[in-house]
């Protein structure tokens, strides 16, 4: 009887020692895992006696918690490929294709299967950044490098199923996705841009810009991971009050967003690393907007 | 025992066993609460290795670093396609458009092989260049100034792995031409009209490139001759330019040590950051730094110098490999490394882009120097001689000069003046005519105002 009430009584104990040290790990979990409000607040005063204006939910108060990741291109040739196939898989005629080295990278023409004279466009890959330019034989028009945001509700549904399904054919990771993120169109000509996402969030950089003229897909210029990662690393972030210090402070006048996307660096060989990074958009002095990046590493 | 007593003891075995159980809960959920209190948030996969992270440092992971691969660059690049010539003209989108066809042809005929063209005369020699200039299809690019040919190659490359042929001549324009085949060769003439055929290692399709497809309201512009002995291509029309704005880092960031510019600056010469001293000159406009082996200058002026006083920094430090068997880094290995050496230097993601101007080679002492002049969409950027000058004893860097730009382009336009009638107006105002004196597109400072535009600016061959 005596033993029972002892072993009751230790069960109590450390069921109470149990959850207090949870909620005690809990609480600096939590801690470790946001920015103390009152920093938050100090650095919103301390931009603002600097002429900078600030609102202090602009400061992501989580800390960033991304991993960095490396993936290892095969080579030029397979890039190219991959890249050259995902986009003749949506032309509705059979094709095949020549090679060429290039000095960083791999050129590739597109020729009509049922035609061989009959180029129908040609591809210029780049090894050192995973960019390419698609141009189509028919036209002239010029490349359009410049990302496009806004006015995705107008895109045509047609032309948005064509750069889906190139864009799905990119794609083998489950984590990489993408996100269609602008569009500008005329009479004749129309551009739409996409960004490739990692895991739910952008990698900075990393677009596609496809031009469509009429109907037809003319023109399209960028780059694409087309790899899945072969290692994962863990490194502490910069967290958002740090990084507001990296952008040149003397030539800001208002701070407008702060976000963590990801962005892609060359490393050594063919390796590549995805990187978490800052995105910060701001209004310089002279009035005009600007968006920088700063690794979180 | 009674079913009364065996239940009994069957509840004191489960709380005892559920105790037990608590109790290694309760060690657990202390010893993750000791952890993250000493520890902090941790991760159970490993973090980045050394030599991964020193890559991502090296190469300015930070920032938004743009990795230059590119060490040389035509200030010229333009077509003939029957009696039109179009070429691009300072525009950022037209030179790449162009660029992106021709580098390819470059790299291809600077691998393969190439033969002097002899000429009986001088006439011969002018009546050859008269008949380039006037074949009905080629793709022409032009230099600052002479390159000796044996750059290109490890210039244009990203690839270590490269062979470059021996080929000791020097550049300052190639046409690229048309066989009967359709495929592309060339003539390399130097400043002085010395030419060299250049055949490629591969065959190499001309293609077709047309000036209709160009136009001259999309940053390209016509092109001719400066007069008939010339090889010097004019822009014949007038065009809009961007205007730009240029800061030097000691501007920016000012000298003190404690900025992180000038502690990569020690991390980039091996200056030991423990044992430094610092004093500025006496007229405060440099800033000194001495260790037991270097000393490290920081100009008002904006320039960076490194001087070593012993071996220097082995160049190992600025490439990926270390010397191979022969003990010896090549021509090729030498150059890779001073392009990334400029590229660690870049500090702030300019625009602009260092390039090749001039090399100096003395066998005797093993001993090279490179100028570099700093260029944004083809316009210099200093009327400098050369913005950048680096020297390398054996496998080691002993000394290098350098201007830290920050060259930004501005969504302000000014007009480039037709450049044929300026040359004219440069002739006849200082009522000389050589077709020796080149004419080069210079960042020009607006008065009373911190932007820069496109003008047009004499070199001689004395300056």
């Amino acid at each position: 009887m005596e033993n029972g009430r002892i072993v009751k009584f230790l069960i109590l104990i450390f069921a109470v020692l149990t959850a207090v040290f949870y909620l005690l790990y809990c609480r600096e979990d939590r801690r470790n895992s946001v920015l103390d409000e009152n920093f938050v607040q100090q650095t919103v005063e301390n931009l603002s006696s600097r002429g900078i204006e600030i609102d202090g939910s602009v400061i992501q108060k989580s800390l960033p918690e991304q991993k960095i990741y490396v993936f290892t291109a095969v080579n030029n040739e397979h890039y190219a490929e991959k890249v050259a196939n995902s986009f003749a898989k949506v032309f509705q005629k059979d094709t095949f294709f020549t090679k060429l080295n290039t000095p960083d990278g791999f050129s590739m023409a597109l020729y009509d299967s049922s035609d061989k004279e009959n180029e129908v466009g040609n591809f210029q890959f780049s090894q050192s950044d995973l960019s390419f330019v698609y141009s189509a034989v028919s036209s002239s028009i010029s490349k359009y490098s410049s990302v496009i945001y806004g006015n995705t509700e107008a895109i045509d549904i047609e032309k948005l199923a064509l750069v889906e399904k190139i864009l799905l054919n990119l794609n083998d990771d489950k984590n990489m996705s993408y996100k269609i993120i602008g569009s500008v169109s005329d009479n004749d000509y129309s551009i739409i841009s996409a960004v490739q996402t990692f895991e739910g969030l952008e990698i900075a950089g990393v677009y596609i810009n496809f031009v469509f003229e009429k109907n037809e897909l003319v023109n399209a210029l960028g780059s694409w991971v087309v790899y899945s990662p072969v290692a994962t690393y863990h490194e502490k972030l910069i967290d958002g009050i740090n990084v507001l210090y990296k952008l040149e402070l003397d030539e800001i006048s208002r701070i407008v967003d702060e976000r963590i996307v990801y962005t892609l660096k060359k490393g050594k060989d063919n390796q590549y690393f995805i990187l978490p990074c800052w995105e910060i958009t701001a209004v310089e002095k002279s009035g005009g907007f600007i968006t920088q990046h700063f690794d979180a590493f | 025992m009674n079913l009364s007593q065996k239940l009994k003891t069957f509840v004191l075995r489960a709380e005892i066993a559920l105790a037990v159980v608590l109790f290694f809960l309760m060690l657990y959920a202390c010893g993750k609460y000791i952890d993250i209190k000493i520890n902090g948030k941790t991760s159970s996969l490993p973090p980045i290795p050394e030599y991964q992270k020193q890559i991502l440092l090296k190469t300015g992971a930070a920032e938004n670093k743009v990795y230059i691969d590119n060490m040389i660059e035509p200030l010229f690049i333009g077509f003939k396609d029957g009696d039109t010539g179009i070429c691009a003209t300072f525009d950022k989108e037209a030179r790449a458009s162009l660029s992106n066809i021709v580098t390819p042809m470059l790299y291809s005929l600077f691998s393969g092989t190439s033969e002097k063209i002899v000429f009986d005369d001088e006439n011969k020699k002018k009546q050859f260049i008269t008949q380039l200039c006037e074949n009905e299809k080629y793709i022409l690019v032009s230099y600052y100034d002479d390159i000796p040919a044996g750059v290109f190659l490890p210039c244009l490359s990203s690839d270590y792995e490269i062979n470059p042929k021996s080929m000791y001549f020097d550049v300052q324009s190639v046409f690229i031409l048309e066989d009967e085949n359709g495929s592309i060769y060339a003539v390399a003439l130097s400043k002085d009209g010395d030419a060299n055929k250049l055949i490629p290692e591969e065959n190499i399709l001309f293609g077709k490139i047309s000036t209709q497809e160009y136009d001259i309201s999309d940053g390209y512009s016509y092109f001719s001759f400066d007069d008939q002995e010339g090889i010097q291509p004019v822009f014949v029309s007038s065009f809009i330019t961007n205007k730009y704005q240029i800061k030097t880092m000691s501007e920016k960031f000012g000298k003190n040590e404690n900025t992180f510019w000038i502690q990569d600056l020690f991390d980039i010469f091996s200056v030991n950051s423990n044992f430094v001293k610092s004093y500025s000159s006496k007229n405060d406009s440099e800033m000194i730094y001495v260790d037991d082996e270097n000393e490290l200058l920081v100009n008002d002026e904006g320039y960076v110098e490194y001087k070593a006083n012993s071996s220097g920094v082995l160049l190992e430090n600025y490439l990926d490999y270390s010397v191979g068997v022969t003990g010896k880094y090549s021509f090729a290995d030498k150059i890779f490394a001073i392009k990334n050496l400029v590229n660690l230097l870049n500090f702030d993601n300019s625009a602009h882009r260092y390039c090749v101007v001039g090399i100096d080679f003395e066998e005797k002492e093993d001993k090279l120097k490179i100028y570099l002049k700093s260029f944004i969409n083809g316009v210099s950027i200093s009327s400098y001689e050369y913005d950048a000058a680096f020297e390398i004893k054996g496998n080691y860097l002993v000394s290098a000069r350098l201007y830290v730009y920050k060259c930004t382009m501005l969504d302000e336009y000014s007009v480039c003046l037709n450049q044929s009638y300026v040359n004219n107006l440069f002739d006849e105002s200082q009522q000389i005519h050589d077709s020796e004196l080149l004419y080069y597109p210079l960042l020009e400072k607006e008065e009373m105002q911190e932007k820069y535009f496109v003008s047009w600016a004499r070199l001689s061959q004395e300056e």
